[in-house]
């Protein structure tokens, strides 16, 4: 996946959380608190991505993720550096 | 029915021998099960007691148990029961969290516990570490993985009913936490009235969990409470249940599962998610108790959820269980009866909120509906009290207030907070409620907590993270939630002089959100002067809620009047979230 298909991926899965809400201007600069998901839909659009791409991320590698690039970073099947 | 025991400690003794293949099985994150009959339950427990035991823990000393994988913390839990040992069950931290704030509520409750050891998984050594040091009893913090290779037997000290079992801390506030004193004799009762009483449930039938271990209702009603009746449990890992709710109906389906319990925005959230291709596939006819519990209950999502999964997958129309409790109260003070229908009672709005009566609305008026959390447990007694302690008949809401074994003793290390909650021979639950034809109703809280996805969340650390933003007015924030279709939302309220107000919108639902992870739905931002206050300056919490349902807030001298008001904001208030539920269903699958 090259990184516009992955903005793509983690917009579509913000879409399936927090339907009705706009994420067009999602860039790998944003940061996933400033998006106003709850901890619930939160873990709910990790859990769309994980199914999407058939993988589950390590949760102490979750718990390092910021901005919407750290996300990618798991996408593209790496780690997080913090 | 299982005979009774007269401690969790002897249960465990007894119960294995009596049901050896009996199990719990754990699910880890991936989906992968490993099966534990009761006897394998019964050494795999006997060996970490003894382990404890090697650490030189005696019955009484507390623990803090910090432990993300399901097996490891059921085993450990268990054998520090069987010892008299008191484990504290922690939350570990959530991702994408603060972890400075989760550090220091941390800090503050082993501390109030006075804990001598920490037990954790060992990916959160990093982040507890530190902890070590600045926790005045605390000695050791030891990986849980270190119980895996246990052996030896422990020795089994005599445990009373009146002996501590485990302390749960309840308060989401680092200020002042609360820990209640659960005993043996509590657990006893409240698993007999769960159990034998109200669902009704026997040694042949099957629990599936994703709860968390660490709060009450995890805990107890599907640990505690089933290893006391010899029930066999399926344990989803939390984390697992939020990214793929599908995988709660579908273990049911699986393992045929009798009973679950969870809170309304898991009935939400599962009746949103199902897909078509699931709802073909699952056989839930197995599925004969759904408690509902630990959030607000709304009529609406009961009944979504009831209609889906019984016209798709056979489950009965009467299995969901709305139930009442509290930790204070070991677990549940009601649960709905096993086999009894759904019910609600629908009370005219404006009599209700005005004079706290429930009676039957007049033609055209609005109307609040609540769900009736089933009678209490026989061998208890619960009633509505005014102010000044008057017990109040049925139908008037008042304090809910209940007598009985279930009742703990209090809160450990912290006699203030005791003989507030604890009084005249009387738990004061701060619910209010009624009390109609036996049945509860709970209505609200007298002391304001929020509860946002089954966590409490106390107003005043919203109200305080959201004044550290600049431009807010310091002292002049209100916080509260109001009821949606899906739960609860939380709104905030503030005073500012800038003049472009609206500018602190966003600032303030960021800073809330990355203190205390938490989303609020709506800021509202107002001149100085227009908060409620009493005479001596002390904001109005209550009133100010009770302004913004009826719309009058901010707006002195421009309300409208009377029951459509109330009928036009509360229409406005939830619509954004019904619409948006509501094109979810239409597009998304």
């Amino acid at each position: 996946m090259n990184e516009a298909q992955i903005i793509d991926l983690i917009r579509k899965a913000l879409t399936e959380v927090a339907p009705g809400r706009d994420f067009s201007d999602l860039a790998e600069e944003t940061k996933i608190e400033t998006l106003g998901l709850d901890s619930i839909a939160t873990m709910e659009m990790v859990g769309f991505i994980e199914e999407e791409i058939d993988t589950t991320f390590a949760d102490e590698e979750l718990a390092k993720v910021s901005k919407v690039r750290d996300l990618a970073g798991l996408i593209r099947g790496g780690r997080v550096d913090a | 029915m299982v005979k009774p025991f007269a401690t969790v400690a002897q249960a465990l003794g007894e119960i294995p021998q009596l049901y050896p293949d009996n199990d719990f099985t754990f699910m880890d994150l991936k989906g992968q099960e490993v099966v534990f009959k009761y006897t394998q339950l019964d050494t795999a427990t006997l060996q970490r007691a003894a382990a404890l035991q090697a650490y030189g823990l005696k019955q009484g000393d507390r623990v803090g148990l910090i432990v993300i994988e399901p097996m490891d913390f059921v085993l450990t839990f268990l054998a520090c029961i069987r010892i008299g040992v008191v484990p504290v069950p922690l939350y570990p931290p959530m991702s994408f969290g603060s972890l400075d704030a989760y550090a220091e509520r941390t800090r503050k409750v082993l501390t109030s516990a006075e804990a001598s050891l920490l037990i954790a998984s060992a990916r959160l050594k990093n982040v507890l570490w530190g902890l070590v040091d600045k926790v005045p009893s605390l000695h050791k913090l030891v990986p849980v993985e270190t119980f895996r290779e246990a052996t030896g037997t422990p020795s089994l000290p005599s445990i009373n009913p009146e002996d501590l079992a485990f302390l749960q801390y309840t308060s989401g506030s680092t200020a002042d936490p609360k820990g209640v004193m659960v005993t043996h004799g509590s657990l006893i009762a409240n698993s007999r009235g769960i159990i034998n009483d109200a669902v009704q449930i026997t040694p042949e039938d099957r629990g599936v969990s994703w709860l968390p271990l660490y709060h009450d209702m995890g805990l107890i009603g599907f640990v505690v409470a089933p290893v006391c009746h010899a029930l066999s449990i399926t344990y989803i890992p939390t984390l697992r249940f939020i990214k793929r709710p599908n995988v709660w109906m579908d273990t049911i389906h699986r393992h045929r599962g009798n009973i679950t319990f969870a809170p309304n925005f898991a009935f939400a959230l599962a009746t949103r998610k199902a897909k078509p291709s699931d709802l073909a596939k699952w056989d839930l006819s197995c599925l004969t108790r759904v408690g509902c519990g630990a959030e607000p209950i709304q009529p609406d999502t009961m009944r979504a959820f009831t209609k889906l999964f019984h016209e798709n997958c056979g489950m009965p129309d009467w299995a969901v269980s709305p139930a009442y409790g509290m930790a204070e109260a070991t677990l549940a003070i009601s649960i709905k009866r096993f086999r009894r229908p759904l019910k609600t009672v629908k009370v005219d709005a404006d009599v209700f909120r005005a004079e706290g009566r429930a009676i039957a609305p007049l033609e055209g008026r609005t109307i609040i509906e609540h769900v009736a959390c089933g009678e209490v447990f026989p061998g208890h007694t619960i009633t509505a009290m005014d102010d000044n302690g008057n017990q109040l008949p049925e139908g008037l809401e008042g304090e809910l207030c209940l007598q009985g074994p279930s009742v703990t003793p209090g809160y450990f290390n912290n006699p203030e907070a005791t003989a507030r909650a604890y009084r005249d021979g009387w738990l004061h639950t701060g619910d209010l409620g009624f009390v109609l034809d036996k049945q509860i109703y709970v209505t609200g809280r007298i002391k304001d907590l929020i509860i946002v996805n089954g966590r409490n969340v106390h107003p005043q650390a919203v109200e305080w993270s959201a004044a550290e933003v600049e431009g807010v007015r310091k002292g002049n924030v209100i916080a509260f939630s109001v009821p949606s279709s899906t739960g609860e939302r939380l709104v905030v309220v503030l005073e500012s002089r800038l003049d472009d107000r609206a500018s602190l919108i966003e600032p303030v639902r960021q800073h809330v959100q990355r203190e205390l992870s938490l989303r609020i739905e709506e800021v509202i931002t107002l001149p100085p002067g227009s908060l409620p206050k009493t005479s001596s300056g002390k904001l109005q919490r209550r009133k100010a809620r009770q302004q913004y349902l009826s719309g009058e807030l901010g707006t002195e001298g421009s309300r409208l009047a009377g029951a459509s008001a109330d009928k036009v904001t509360l229409a406005r208030h939830v619509a954004r979230s019904l619409w948006s539920r509501a094109k979810a269903t239409a597009l998304g699958r």
